[in-house]
């Protein structure tokens, strides 16, 4: 062997080597933070185009929970209803209004070569929301800036936004989505910008005591109560409602039954004060555009039969139990109707 | 587009690819690498793109008429005329490539400055603020370019007779955002000749690359956040404690971000079968400002010496022989190449004026060891060795205040607060592990340099390869647990 070829030889012992560590550090890690995969867009549409359901969720992460309710909904019907939710992460509604024009709109538009609907199920839409939803406040981060491209592009709107902008640290959004989804089994990979696996190893590493854990908890309790208590001016931002106008004209053009369903908060993050102001005029806003515009109307904001305890560290999404127990609530209440057909 | 960034994930290998897979040609090769960094520079700014192709032509147009006027083996009368000749096409190739420069980055610092001083007089807004965006990479590229013209002009670099290949050696991608400043007599030839895939060239590169990232990502991005921009945002709030943590952070942050990227880009280079000139050399253990100079930022302060400091000291103007004055002009015009600003500038002169006094001082003392050869002993000792790093770094790191304070009245808050006549603020992070793992991996960088440290790092490169790879395993596995997101901005694409 020549030395040429010894040391291609070793280039390639250190890189195979490399590369079964990382795997094997990958599959260690996945007992301290698993994996915890997420419905998003790409995945629903392509459900969409699989399943022609006869009910659409359109809403936040927050309309991951009807993932259960879609469940629970097939089995009481015996698959006549079949819900599909898309969940726009971050969403407000000019975001909804683009994956609603970009990504859902030419699913649903689809004709045969008769001109017929390809998928003419739909009859139902679930609009899911909250107060933040129309507000123009961002949680400090710029994430919100990040949710189209990491969420709801294609190539075609990656390229597009790049001739016109140049790469921009808005448009290397979409790589990052496109990265992760070339490994979606590797922690390491997935766990980018969540720190869990971080996180896992410094509780394991020390573990915090009881009393510092409460402490923190009341500080981001505290601050969430902050947050929606200074969300009062902010509701119903001008340019949020008129992009929440186009969505629901969207629907309701095309002659589907709308709800606008207002999601569950975890009661320990809504003071009394929380619950007098932005909340209620929240909902008595809500309550009347639905009205004026021929719409379902229901609130669960502190309307449903979840505690503290069924919501996940975020504090913002409700653990896998407290959607089953919700589901079954609201399809034996607000939401009975789901299981009945619609009236032409 | 950058280095570290996510697209080069999906940018490089496609480069790699289409470089070595395509003929073993320099004119494929050279093409390959032309696109790519037509591609990278497109990513920032494609109206610029002209500039730099401009300048390129212009630096190349130069540089073949140079060739095209030899005065070797002329008559003294005709190498004369030929001579003038040669001056006249160089003045023009010089003033036209600092022109652009000139233009691009200093006509606004320039005009701000002239119209304050006018304002000082009593006459309003007398010059038009030019507001250019700045062509990436252009304090770069001039350099590159400046440096080939006059190593054809003095005849000791042939002209380069491949457009294509001069091209990329004035522009390939991985040089362009933060050097290191390329010198002709030592790229040009391997532009010129079909590249052979090497092993050693692709451990060299990756371990590079993997170092150099870890440097910009790990440690650079992770202290400027946390540490260095809040203290530096508002310097006259924070108490002295801080004020020197945010200092320190600064320096480090300042060398993991430079060198690391530095170090990315040979890295880069080594994969296409380039040797790029080294920049840093643990420049924390200089136990001289010379040494310091020698050991950071070297393309560009080689340059500084090899074509502004020597001709200047060494030729016929007032300048020969003042090495001290011959110090404070490079260091200004360090400075300013550094940025348009006033504190750049401050920065500049106090590295000149500090030159000139050691130069000064080392002559003195030189004259003492002649006298008396204890002197010599003494400067042996480790306490004047301890006693001399100590000064070097504390001067470079004081230093470091106007060099990235906003403005002159910034610096001067920062200052005072150094000496305790600041505000009483603390940073609001606590920092604990990763504070520690960035303090323990930028000690260790600099201790693998002196003492045993050679003799551990050959101990490491001489494991058997399996070993070796586990331990690059555990560090990539590292950095994708620990870098921050979104690690994407480089302290020295700006200047």
């Amino acid at each position: 062997m020549t030395d040429e070829a010894k040391r291609w030889r070793n280039v390639a012992v250190t890189a195979v080597c490399a590369l079964a560590t990382l795997v094997a550090v990958d599959q260690a890690l996945r007992l301290v933070a698993p994996l915890k995969p997420l419905l998003e867009i790409d995945e629903a549409m392509e459900q969409y185009e699989r399943g022609d359901p006869t009910v659409l969720v359109l809403g936040s992460s927050h309309a991951r929970s009807f993932v259960v309710l879609g469940r629970q909904l097939a089995e009481r019907t015996g698959g006549a209803e079949r819900l599909q939710p898309v969940p726009v992460e971050w969403g407000k509604y000019t975001p909804y209004l683009w994956t609603l024009e970009h990504r859902i709109a030419p699913v649903l538009e689809q004709t045969a070569a008769d001109g017929r609907l390809v998928r003419p199920s739909l009859k139902r839409v679930i609009f899911v929301t909250e107060w933040w939803d129309s507000t123009t406040l961002d949680i400090g981060n710029g994430l919100l800036t990040m949710a189209l491209p990491a969420r709801a592009w294609q190539w075609k709107d990656f390229w597009a936004d790049v001739f016109e902008n140049n790469l921009t640290s808005f448009n290397q959004n979409f790589l990052q989505r496109v990265w992760r989804g070339l490994w979606p089994w590797s922690v390491l990979v997935q766990d980018r910008g969540h720190e869990n696996v971080a996180g896992a190893i410094r509780d394991a590493l020390k573990r915090p005591d009881a009393a510092a854990k409460q402490a923190v908890y009341d500080a981001r309790i505290a601050e969430w109560q902050k947050m929606i208590e200074g969300g009062v001016d902010r509701i119903c931002d001008a340019e949020q409602m008129a992009a929440l106008d186009r969505i629901v004209g969207y629907f309701t053009g095309r002659g589907l039954e709308v709800t606008m369903l207002l999601y569950p908060r975890k009661p320990g993050t809504l003071t009394d004060k929380a619950k007098a102001t932005t909340l209620a005029r929240f909902s008595l806003r809500m309550k009347a555009y639905a009205d004026a515009h021929g719409l379902r109307f229901v609130d669960q904001t502190s309307q449903n039969p979840l505690t503290d305890a069924d919501f996940a560290d975020d504090f913002d999404h409700v653990l896998p139990d407290g959607n089953e127990r919700w589901a079954r609530w609201a399809l034996d209440g607000a939401l009975a109707f789901l299981t009945k057909g619609v009236a032409r | 587009m950058s280095l570290a960034g996510l697209e080069m994930v999906f940018f490089l290998p496609l480069a790699l690819a289409a470089y070595w897979l395509g003929p073993r040609r320099a004119g494929w090769q050279n093409a390959v690498l032309a696109l790519a960094s037509v591609i990278f520079y497109l990513s920032w700014n494609p109206r610029l793109l002209a500039v730099l192709v401009a300048a390129i032509l212009a630096s190349y147009g130069a540089g073949a008429w140079l060739g095209a006027l030899p005065t070797e083996g002329l008559p003294e009368a005709e190498a004369g005329v030929v001579r003038r000749r040669r001056r006249r096409v160089l003045t023009l190739a010089l003033v036209a490539q600092l022109g652009l420069l000139g233009v691009f980055k200093y006509a606004g610092f320039f005009a701000d400055s002239l119209n304050a001083l006018l304002g000082a007089v009593g006459i309003d807004g007398a010059l038009p603020i030019l507001r250019l965006a700045l062509p990436l990479g252009i304090s770069y590229t001039t350099l590159v370019q400046v440096g080939y013209l006059l190593e054809v002009y003095w005849e000791r670099a042939p002209a380069c007779r491949d457009p294509l290949a001069y091209g990329v050696f004035v522009g390939f991608f991985p040089q362009l955002l933060a050097g290191p400043i390329v010198r002709a007599r030592a790229m040009l030839p391997q532009y010129l000749v079909p590249r052979r895939l090497a092993a050693d060239d692709v451990a060299a590169g990756a371990a590079a690359l993997l170092l150099g990232f870890t440097m910009k990502a790990f440690v650079a991005d992770w202290l400027s956040p946390r540490v260095v921009d809040p203290v530096f945002a508002h310097p006259a709030t924070f108490a002295t404690r801080t004020l020197w943590v945010g200092l320190l952070g600064y320096a480090t942050q300042l060398f993991s971000d430079f060198a690391g990227y530095s170090l990315m880009a040979l890295g880069t280079g080594r994969l296409f079968g380039l040797a790029l000139p080294e920049n840093f050399r643990h420049p924390f253990l200089s136990k001289s400002l010379a040494e310091l100079w020698r050991r950071w930022h070297i393309s560009l302060n080689t340059w500084l010496f090899d074509y502004l400091f020597a001709p200047l000291t060494t030729g016929r103007s007032w300048f020969r022989g003042r090495t001290g004055a011959g110090f404070l002009v490079v260091f200004l015009v360090s400075g300013l190449w550094h940025g348009a600003t006033w504190t750049f500038v401050l920065w500049g002169l106090a590295h000149g004026v500090a030159l000139a006094g050691h130069h000064a001082y080392d002559g003195f003392y030189k004259g003492l060891c002649r006298k008396d050869r204890a002197w010599v002993a003494r400067r042996k000792s480790r306490g004047y060795g301890l006693a001399s790093w100590v000064v070097t770094q504390l001067f470079f790191v004081l230093t470091l205040v106007p060099f990235r304070a906003p403005s002159l009245a910034a610096a001067v808050d920062f200052g005072k607060g150094l000496v305790g006549l600041g505000g009483s603020g603390r940073l609001a992070e606590r920092f604990g592990l990763q504070a520690a793992a960035i303090t323990l991996f930028f000690v260790a960088y600099h201790l693998l340099e002196v003492g045993p440290g050679p003799r551990w790092l050959q101990r490491f490169r001489d494991l058997p390869a399996a070993v070796r790879g586990v331990a690059y395993g555990l560090v990539v596995a590292f950095l994708m647990v620990y870098t921050p997101l979104g690690a994407s901005t480089f302290i020295y694409a700006q200047f």
